[in-house]
């Protein structure tokens, strides 16, 4: 019943106008400056309808700013934003089919948590009627029956979160924007705020614009992730990609642990230390090969994989869950490996090895 | 011992300062109770006779209808254009709105004498005649930069992420002030402007200057005072003093000021 209530979206008569398959945001070359200062550098990306999208990167990158000029708050000094179709570039916020939540939430102190669900509605002129069915439709989904007459003031963080999720919601946007919405809850809440966004991603489909810094958060959410970093876009794809295929040497360190063994790349090959060669096309020149420290094996498995070295242990701590190596190869290299056995100690000498399925190159 | 005489000394310093600060404004309120037309102790007897000669008097009406008049103008206007301006101020560039602060509060900082002759000059170089208009336009000088201080200061502090939600779900510009900003700043506004109005009602000075013709509270005190001390003065004084004193006292509740 929700999804019929996304489709019949006020904003959907533009729909019909959009040949199937475009993706529902497209952004051409947007960039942001603030006087001099490059916020965003000019990046091209689309989201598809339904994606639930994370933008990932370390405080500063311009997530924050990216997402403002996706709801209308921040004027783009360059490019084009399109949603469903439209040019939305210079339409003001109450203009755009987004909604979005705000880090500090915003929600009105003067109104009870019903007239904040309601407050959107109401400025649309639905009849008084409608208003209220929606609303007891959104105190239900965010679960919020026992609170709805409250003032958002009395409410925890967490219930205030859903308070600003369900005014959001209850517009029926054609992109959510969300702005680390979870960032001032403690762990334990963020994680059960996790689940309960990805229910309701589940429950009412839409598509979901998500920041965060935090990667895990990322992954448990989003079905894409864009990584950015000094304003760029430095990749877009799914946790799998990002993760286990990372573009650039930011990416393989921000997703996650990442070992880098240097190589030289010559005519579209990169040799190994070991003297393998392996295909990589791309520009001639210093490249590192990544390899994530859970995928390196260490011991009699490494003496069957594609790539062994010889190494000594230098240091290892037991980290609950596995075991954590530092070795020191041959050719001089530190890396890192997680493994689940702890029969090595310092000084130990072993080999050390991956397969090639798991590395990535990445220049240097 | 000796932080025992310290602290016994501090004491009486401050009893003496509260006694001496408030005597007079005491004696007023005494003497305008008191059965007698000299003004001295011992107090003979209470009565309202004073009041009773008050409100006989023709100019005590013209003059309350004049301070009325000029107050609400005064509480009315400046707490208009001081939001307005305070809204400006809070958008400004840090130093701008430094320097903006400065310029607005200046007339506050200025002698009330120079600025009721700058503005008497002022005036009379544009042609413009004296009348409650002028001493409206007058008092908006002094009191708007409280209304700008106290406004701006709410605004700043005023979360921006409400603005932009309301803007999100639907709001104009507009619509998000009435529904949203107003509402939230409502009573630093009564307050705000409560505080124009005590200021604007006991100000004899710049008034003074200003006033064409007629009385307002202040200037029939004054007025009262060059013809001869009637106990009568003392009646007046006491309704001021009491009109100020519930227009801040209510200021200070609604805005919330705590010490
Ligand atoms: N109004 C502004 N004027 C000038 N510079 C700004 C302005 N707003 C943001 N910036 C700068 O632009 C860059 C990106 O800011 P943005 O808020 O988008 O970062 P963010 O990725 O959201 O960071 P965080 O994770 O800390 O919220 C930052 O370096 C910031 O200092
Ligand atoms: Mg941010």
């Amino acid at each position: 019943m929700l999804q019929r209530a996304i489709d019949s979206s006020p904003h959907s008569p533009i729909t019909d106008a959009v040949p199937a398959g475009a993706p529902l945001v497209r952004l051409t070359g947007v960039a942001k400056d603030y006087n001099g200062f490059q916020a965003v550098h000019p990046l091209d990306m689309t989201i598809e309808r339904g994606d639930f999208v994370s933008i990932l990167g370390p405080s500063g990158c311009g997530k924050t700013t990216l997402l403002r000029m996706l709801g209308g708050f921040i004027t783009p000094s360059q490019g084009r934003i399109e949603v469903d179709g439209v040019d939305v570039t210079a339409l003001p916020p109450e203009k755009r089919a987004t909604n979005m939540v705000f880090q500090g939430y915003g929600l009105f102190p003067h109104m009870s948590v019903r007239q904040n669900i309601g407050y959107g509605l109401r400025l649309a002129r639905t009849p008084a009627r409608e208003v209220a069915e929606r609303v007891e439709e959104m105190v239900d989904l965010v679960q919020l029956g026992a609170f709805a007459e409250r003032a958002p003031t009395a409410l925890s963080g967490g219930q205030q979160q859903r308070v600003a999720l369900a005014r959001a919601l209850i517009m029926r946007p054609k992109v959510l924007l969300l702005d680390e919405p979870f960032a001032a809850l403690d762990l334990k809440l963020r994680k059960a705020m996790q689940d309960e966004m990805r229910r309701l991603h589940d429950a009412i489909g839409g598509t979901f614009v998500f920041v965060t810094h935090d990667q895990t958060e990322a992954m448990a959410l989003a079905n894409r992730i864009a990584v950015m970093e000094g304003g760029h876009l430095r990749q877009l794809g799914t946790a799998e990609e990002i993760y286990l295929h990372p573009a650039n040497h930011f990416v393989s360190a921000f997703v996650g642990e990442a070992n880098f063994v240097r190589a030289m790349r010559r005519n579209g090959r990169v040799a190994l230390s070991n003297g393998l060669t392996v295909v990589s096309p791309g520009e001639d020149g210093d490249v590192e090969i990544g390899v994530r420290p859970e995928r390196l094996m260490i011991g009699a498995p490494a003496e069957g994989a594609d790539v062994c070295l010889r190494g000594s242990v230098t240091e290892r701590l037991f980290l609950g869950a596995h075991v954590q190596y530092r070795v020191l190869t041959e050719s001089g290299e530190t890396l890192v490996a997680n493994a689940l056995e702890g029969h090595f100690s310092p000084g130990d000498s072993l080999r050390i090895g991956w397969n090639l399925a798991d590395q990535w190159v990445v220049a240097s | 011992m000796k932080q025992h005489v310290a602290r016994n000394l501090g004491l009486v310093v401050g009893i003496l300062t509260v006694v001496f600060m408030t005597a007079p404004l005491v004696l007023v309120v005494l003497f305008s109770f008191n059965d007698s037309v000299v003004m001295t102790f011992p107090i003979k007897g209470l009565t309202f006779d004073w009041y009773r000669t008050l409100l006989s008097r023709d100019d005590f009406w013209g003059a309350l209808r004049n301070s009325v008049i000029v107050t609400l103008a005064v509480g009315a206007g400046s707490t208009v254009i001081g939001t307005l301006a305070a809204m400006v101020i809070v958008r400004m560039r840090p130093r701008v709105s430094a320097l903006a602060m400065s310029l607005f509060g200046l007339p506050m900082m200025m002698p009330p004498l120079v600025l009721a002759l700058a503005l008497l000059t002022l005036f009379s170089a544009l042609g413009v005649r004296l009348s409650l208009m002028t001493v409206v336009l007058a008092h908006l000088t002094f009191t708007m930069p409280f209304v700008i201080l106290i406004v701006t200061a709410r605004l700043r502090d005023f979360d921006t992420a409400m603005l932009d939600s309301a803007r999100d779900l639907g709001a104009s510009p507009w619509t998000a002030f009435r529904s949203v900003t107003f509402p939230i700043i409502r009573p630093t506004l009564f307050g705000a402007g409560l505080i124009a109005m005590a200021l604007s009602l006991d100000d004899f000075i710049i008034t003074f200057f200003m006033l064409g013709g007629g009385n307002t509270l202040p200037t029939l005190v004054w007025g009262m005072l060059r013809t001869g001390v009637d106990p009568s003065i003392n009646a007046l004084g006491a309704l001021i003093l009491l009109a100020t004193l519930g227009t801040s006292a209510l200021a200070l509740r609604i805005t919330g000021y705590r010490g």
